[in-house]
Order: C-alpha cells, then sequence, then structure tokens
C-alpha cells in the first residue's frame, strides 16, 4: 500500500502524466469498492502540496494555509464517498480548496477586526500575519505582493509555486487562461511599480 | 508615460515569452527610455525575488498527521480513561472476592502473614501508578 501512495504521489507530481492508469482511475476503482480510506489516501498523497499552494496563494500566510488545508482536506473526506465525478476530481479538490481557503480569510478577517482594540490582540494578529520565510532579495517580497488586490495576489504566487505554468494556475483558480496571464503581467507591473517607489497607470 | 512606454510595460511584463520580433522592438525602445530602462530592470530583480520566495512551497510535513487524527470514523475508537478504570475497579473487586473465598476456604492453622499483605499492598501500589500515568498520558493527547 505504501508503494502504491508513493508511485501515485510521483504520477500526481507530474502533471504531463498520460499513463493508461491515472490517480483518478485508482481512487475510483476504492471508491467503487467501498475503500473511501485508500481513496482518500491516495488523494491526500497526490493533492497536498497543491492543496497546500493554493490555499497559500489565496490567504497569503502560511500557518493560516495549512489550517485552510487541513478544513480543505477533512471536506473532501467528508464528500469522497459522494463523490460520483461529475467533474473532474482536480476540479472538486480545487474548488473545494478555494472555498475552504476563502473561508478560512474570512473567518482570519473577522477576529482580526472583532479583536483590534486589545493591544495584546492585535500584536498577535500581526504576528499572525507575518510571512513565512525573510526577504532574501534585499527587500520583502510578500510584503509588497500582500499590497495588491486579492487577484492578482492569488495569481502571482500560484504561478511562482506551480513552475510557472499558465495551465496549472488557471485550473487551481478556475479562470481562463488569458485571464491569467494578463492578471499576471499587470500584478508584475505593480510590483515594479512599487519597487522603483512609484506607481503605473494601468492600461 | 507616453503610449509607447504603456505598450512597452505590458510587453517587458511578459517578455520571456515574446517572439523574437517584439522582443526586439521593445529592447530598443528600452535603450533610449530611461523610465523603461528603470521598468525593465525593476521587473529583472522581481523575478528571482518572487522564485526565492514561492518557489519552493510544499505542504508542512505536520499536514497529514493534522487531517489523521480528525477522521476519526475510519480510526479505532480512543478508549476514555473512565471505563479503564471502572475495569481495574471491577478487577479488583473480583480479586477482593476471590481473596475472601480463599480466606473461607483456607484450611485450619492457615494465618496471613506481613510478607503477603505487603506483596499485595505493592502489586495495588504499581498497578494504581500505571493507571494514572496512562491517564496523564492519554489527556495529553
Amino acid at each position: 500500500m505504501e508503494a502504491l501512495v508513493t508511485a501515485v504521489t510521483l504520477i500526481c507530481q507530474n502533471d504531463s502524466y498520460t499513463g493508461a492508469v491515472s490517480m483518478e482511475d485508482l481512487i475510483r476503482q476504492h471508491l467503487d469498492q467501498g475503500r473511501t480510506r485508500e481513496a482518500f489516501d491516495l488523494l491526500a498523497a497526490g493533492f497536498q502540496d497543491r492543496i497546500y499552494r493554493l490555499a497559500v496563494a489565496i490567504v497569503g500566510n502560511r500557518a493560516l494555509a495549512e489550517d485552510a488545508a487541513q478544513d480543505a482536506l477533512l471536506r473532501i473526506w467528508k464528500g469522497l464517498a459522494g463523490f460520483r465525478g461529475a467533474s473532474a476530481l482536480s476540479t472538486w479538490v480545487y474548488a473545494i480548496t478555494r472555498n475552504a481557503s476563502l473561508t478560512a480569510l474570512a473567518g482570519w478577517r473577522s477576529r482580526a477586526a472583532d479583536s483590534m482594540e486589545d493591544p495584546a490582540v492585535r500584536a498577535a494578529a500581526e504576528g499572525y500575519a507575518l510571512p513565512g520565510p525573510p526577504a532574501r532579495a534585499g527587500f520583502d517580497v510578500e510584503a509588497m505582493v500582500g499590497q495588491l488586490r486579492p487577484q492578482y495576489q492569488q495569481v502571482l504566487r500560484l504561478y511562482y509555486m506551480q513552475e510557472r505554468s499558465y495551465e496549472e494556475v488557471a485550473r487551481m483558480l478556475d479562470l481562463p487562461m488569458g485571464t491569467v496571464k494578463t492578471l499576471l503581467h499587470r500584478a508584475k507591473l505593480e510590483l515594479a511599480a512599487q519597487l522603483m517607489g512609484s506607481s503605473v497607470k494601468e492600461a | 508615460m507616453t503610449t509607447t512606454c504603456t505598450e512597452c510595460g505590458n510587453l517587458l511584463a511578459g517578455y520571456d515569452e515574446l517572439a523574437a520580433t517584439e522582443r526586439a522592438r521593445v529592447d530598443a525602445h528600452v535603450a533610449q527610455c530611461a523610465a523603461c530602462s528603470a521598468l525593465a530592470q525593476a521587473l529583472a530583480d522581481l523575478g528571482p525575488a518572487l522564485g526565492a520566495e514561492y518557489g519552493d512551497v510544499s505542504a508542512p510535513p505536520t499536514l497529514r498527521g493534522r487531517v489523521s487524527r480528525r477522521l476519526s470514523p475510519d480510526l479505532p475508537p480512543k478508549p476514555s480513561p473512565l471505563p479503564a478504570i471502572l475495569d481495574m475497579l471491577a478487577w479488583s473487586a473480583v480479586a477482593c472476592a476471590v481473596g475472601m473465598l480463599a480466606w473461607f476456604v483456607a484450611p485450619a492453622g492457615f494465618t496471613l502473614t506481613g510478607t503477603m499483605l505487603y506483596a499485595t499492598a505493592g502489586v495495588l501500589t504499581l498497578g494504581e501508578l500505571g493507571i494514572t500515568l496512562w491517564v496523564v498520558r492519554e489527556r495529553e493527547e
């Protein structure tokens, strides 16, 4: 079983894989035979990185993203037995992850807004919002990205996390590929403008 | 910014994907425009920084464990400390009953020695200690 999970993980990490046995086929086989736990283990092994990255792209904070990814996986677990494939498995997984991430983000903002009067809570919230790794290029990349509008943030983060694949970003955010390119280019221009200390008027 | 600069900016944002002719046009404009040259430099600085920030993000190793612990329906039910204590009390009662029965059916002349008494107390103390440690560990989890 462990070897199978490893194999499927490798298959799933390679998005260009077009072999005869897909992860989705294996998961469906398990589901058809009532082995929900096995199906879930395969799914989690294959998708956990992309679920987490999508959550990071949306919430912009790694600790909160882990909470959102956990919530997404639990929602997937609850719905998996009833999954009958009206859509592709990945489409379903990404939709759940986006919802879980937006829920986590809304909950965090609501809690932060409610308790900002308390200096201790404010300090904790600000600490929670700090990005993971420190700036490595002389400027704080995540702080700059955090200044952009949400859609720009999501596309920009996900594009670099998903090996610069427009196609994968489009699939994960459920956007047309042309839209992803446009959003990414605008996001880069705004970031560059921030870096130059001036603003660039949009075309 | 002139229209040409705006156009140049949009092309610079996707510079890596430009066709050779477009790239040459952008390069020519950048060479004679200070604003677009600064923009090109800023974009060039951003690429590696964004790659370093987001290029190596994967799920933390703790995620799977956190999720697995929540999949309660498929895990064996976790024993509650209370039934275990009741279980131990029940076995103690059985042990007492057996002891009393043994006392009643013991041959004449049998007496409970101090060593037997200490051994019994020792076993009970160790059992109690074990239960306490187990309950504490369960609560910590």
